[in-house]
């Protein structure tokens, strides 16, 4: 599916059309409004492409507006990769600039063609990684953090439990880090910390904002998980006992404090302890040997490996991989991030799906319009799957300690789908 | 809702330059002022033309602006029996200023340079497209102007300036007026007479070594005028355009100066006293490939009789060698492969080898020039990929040899 009005894609295919032929007054461009057409070649004209004479616009530049066109992406803006063979770079191939962020950054394995590379430098001024052919046990994956902010809603409808919604986002991504795994068995090896500056993507996106009676339902059943957590009683003391017998020190890196305290990790998630009531016993939960002292690096860390999966995160997780089968493209070419307090939806819990290319190619838009079909099928699949609490082929996978987020996410989609089946 | 630019930006669109002005009216500077050309009115508007006339015998450098050979050797050249046959008022000689270089629909010939002989004089019209919007007229005036011409001399014109203009043509919906002409593209030409002497084959570069020609300062080099142009038509001022009118003016007359010179060569090439011999070898290869045996023979004679460079030296031995073996003299061979084996020449050694095994029988001689061959190739400075390329053909031959000898 592609979106021919596309700010990006329309501009190059005026650009090309009007290398061809020069664009008369009256001419139409597919289905673009006339005064749309109007604004894009006055925008040609003053950058300099186009030269308006009578009642024409001639192409007068010295360029071939095509070859400025990639297949790949809609945005031009290209890195190359260069393999060092013995000190002699050789290009191996091209990867558009905000891919390369995320797949190319320093200390990322990289397949090409059956080959391994490990990347040893990514130069943003000259927009070249460099790479080194290398064998290597294991993969990487990238740790990013990102936030949504909003530009400008298309349209938006109360539905079923919620509000249903899209238009432009913006997308601000860090980088922060990476995961090695081995490969086959995708063991956690480590580590790795990158320092690339945010790269921002505005794009369509749609989004599903639960309404309160739908968190309120959620929070009576027990099974909302977006509230920050109220340790209980004896929490503060249990903390500082625990940091006090860990001498201050991260159990994992051994860093000392210094200006801030340490975070203090249950190892058995806090939530875990929950009864069938839906109340968790503290003394229980918060006792000294599941406590353990970590500085605020490792204990993100700790956090991603044993996740307690929110029913939110569940739904986010199974949206990504049901939603291409509706639009035909892949996973890849759609983002999915929910927020319990979106900025989207006046803090509203939010899930949503953006399209990963600039200015978007139409994805959300039909999202938006397959919303209950979507839902339905989610909830379909997740009810029918056997798994226990959670496997790849619903909501994801539970951590090791973890609690997978079946029911949760089971408990959301029961509030937004009309008819359960 | 922000503007159409501000969110093409915030999409990392590269705008570069922003706020253009609109084209203006610069009435003391227009073309018509500042250039002493003419409206041409024709069927399809107006069109404008510079023109000018230049004596018999104008000379551009040394070389005079004239038709003074007949023109068989460059027939030959092209394979093109009707030039015999033409006479030099139906030759136009062509160069077209564009508003890129790299080609294609939107690329527009805002000038074009074209000159032929009428009469005593050489008659040069550049056709300049004021506005794109009077484009018809541009192309129905050159059109008229081609009218009584049935060949085009171009440099680079076959990969250019032709199909360039005919795009021209066939967007408007007409019939490009020369698709029949015989054409002559020098730059194909002055690459194979030229290559071995001079690193550049570019026009000016010839006009400097060859005709002798030096371009004064009013001269503008070819990238910077497409965006001449352009100014030209954001701000109306007509006067940086003069240099370009320049540039197109003397490309036309070293066009028709380096035909004077290469037919005059080709006409007669055994007499035309080259000064340099790195070109008598260049035309001996260019007869070579066109088939013309005896007339390479004898130029690469006179070649090895100056002064060549020594690869150059070494290359005539070896193609006169393997010329006299097609004849089948292989006395002659012998003699010059013997002497290119002297300076390292492997091909030669081969060709020795080759005749001693087959021809002599003689395994012992054969044997002793593959092993030479086998020490120079071994050496450290020999190019790897050649080695690399000898090694196995040399070492195949080896063994043969010392399986014939010892059984």
């Amino acid at each position: 599916m592609i979106n021919p009005d596309n700010l990006l894609i329309l501009l190059d295919h005026l650009r090309c059309s009007a290398f061809e032929l020069p664009f008369k007054k009256d001419d139409r461009f597919g289905r673009l409004p006339a005064e749309q057409l109007a604004e894009f070649l006055q925008f040609l004209q003053d950058s300099g492409s186009l030269h308006h004479s009578g009642d024409q616009y001639f192409w007068m530049a010295d360029q071939y507006p095509a070859q400025s066109i990639s297949l790949r992406s809609a945005s031009a803006d290209q890195f190359i990769l260069q393999a060092m063979h013995d000190d002699v770079p050789e290009t191996v191939g091209q990867i558009d600039r905000a891919s390369a962020f995320w797949m190319v950054h320093p200390g990322a394995v990289y397949i090409h063609e059956a080959q391994t590379y490990l990347v040893d430098q990514l130069d943003l001024d000259h927009n070249i990684a460099t790479l080194s052919p290398i064998d290597t046990d294991y993969y990487t994956e990238p740790r990013q953090e990102s936030t949504v902010s909003l530009v400008e809603k298309f349209e938006e409808m109360d539905v079923q439990g919620a509000t249903k919604a899209y238009g432009d986002i913006r997308l601000v991504n860090q980088v922060v880090g990476f995961k090695r795994l081995r490969w086959y068995t995708h063991e956690l090896l480590g580590y790795g910390e990158v320092t690339l500056p945010p790269t921002e993507l505005v794009t369509t996106g749609y989004w599903v904002s639960l309404n309160e009676e739908t968190v309120d339902s959620l929070r009576d059943q027990g099974l909302w998980r977006g509230d920050p957590n109220a340790y209980g009683r004896n929490w503060l003391r249990q903390r500082d006992q625990a940091r006090l017998r860990d001498r201050y020190t991260c159990q994992i890196c051994g860093a000392v404090e210094s200006d801030r305290a340490h975070d203090v990790h249950h190892k058995i998630p806090f939530r875990s302890f929950r009864d069938e009531r839906g109340n968790i016993d503290t003394n229980l939960a918060n006792r000294l040997d599941n406590l353990i002292t970590l500085c605020q690096t490792c204990h993100k860390r700790a956090e991603t490996a044993v996740r307690v999966r929110s029913g939110l995160a569940g739904l986010a997780f199974t949206l990504r991989h049901l939603t291409p089968l509706y639009l035909m493209c892949d996973a890849r070419d759609l983002g999915v991030h929910s927020d319990p307090q979106s900025p989207l939806a006046s803090k509203r819990p939010v899930i949503v799906i953006y399209d990963q290319i600039p200015a978007g190619i139409g994805f959300s838009q039909r999202l938006f319009e397959l919303h209950d079909e979507i839902m339905a099928h989610a909830l379909n699949l997740i009810s029918g799957c056997g798994c226990e609490d959670g496997c790849p082929s619903c909501v994801g996978p539970g951590g090791e300690f973890g609690a997978g987020g079946k029911q949760e996410t089971l408990a959301i989609l029961k509030a937004l789908v009309a008819y359960n089946m | 809702m922000p503007s159409l630019s501000d969110r093409l930006k915030s999409l990392g669109v590269k705008v570069g330059a922003q706020n253009l002005p609109s084209p203006q009216v610069n009435r003391p500077f227009s073309v018509e002022n500042v250039l002493d050309g003419k409206v041409i009115p024709t069927h399809l508007g107006e069109a404008y033309a510079v023109e000018s006339l230049f004596p018999n015998g104008y000379a551009q450098g040394s070389v005079p602006i004239q038709i003074s050979h007949p023109l068989h050797g460059i027939a030959d050249w092209i394979q093109e029996d009707r030039l015999r046959e033409t006479s030099s008022t139906q030759i136009a000689f062509l160069d077209t200023e564009t508003t890129g270089l790299s080609g294609g629909t939107g690329t527009y010939a805002f000038l074009i340079g074209v000159g032929r002989f009428d009469g005593d004089e050489f008659h040069l019209a550049q056709f300049f497209m004021r506005d794109p919007a009077e484009e018809t007229g541009h192309l129905a005036a050159l059109e008229e102007f081609l009218a009584p011409c049935s060949a085009l001399v171009t440099f680079n014109g076959k990969a250019f300036d032709v199909p360039l203009l005919a795009t021209r043509y066939l967007t408007h919906g007409w019939r490009p007026p020369f698709m029949e002409h015989i054409h002559i593209d020098l730059l194909h030409l002055a690459r194979r007479l030229w290559r071995a002497r001079l690193p550049s084959r570019t026009l000016p570069n010839l006009e400097y070594n060859i005709l002798g020609a030096l371009r004064t300062e009013q001269d503008v080099p070819g990238w910077m005028i497409p965006q001449l142009y352009f100014d030209y038509l954001r701000s109306g001022d007509a006067r940086p355009l003069k240099s370009v009118f320049y540039h197109n003016a003397m490309d036309v007359l070293s066009l028709a100066a380096l035909l004077n010179h290469t037919s005059g060569i080709l006409a007669d090439p055994l007499h035309a006293r080259l000064e340099h011999a790195e070109d008598v070898y260049s035309i001996a290869r260019l007869h070579e490939d066109g088939g013309d045996l005896q007339m390479a023979i004898q130029l690469y004679h006179q070649g090895l009789e100056g002064t060549l460079p020594e690869d150059k030296f070494v290359e005539t031995l070896q193609r006169l060698g393997r010329l006299y073996k097609r004849q089948g003299d292989f006395s002659a061979s012998i003699a010059l492969w013997e002497q290119a084996a002297q300076h390292n020449h492997i091909d030669s050694h081969v060709e020795l080898a080759k005749y001693f095994e087959h021809h002599l029988r003689d395994y012992e001689s054969a044997l002793t020039w593959t092993q030479r061959a086998l020490k120079i190739i071994a050496e450290p400075g020999f190019n790897l990929y050649e080695r690399r390329y000898w090694q196995a053909e040399l070492e195949r031959r080896l063994s043969r040899l010392l399986r014939k000898l010892h059984g």
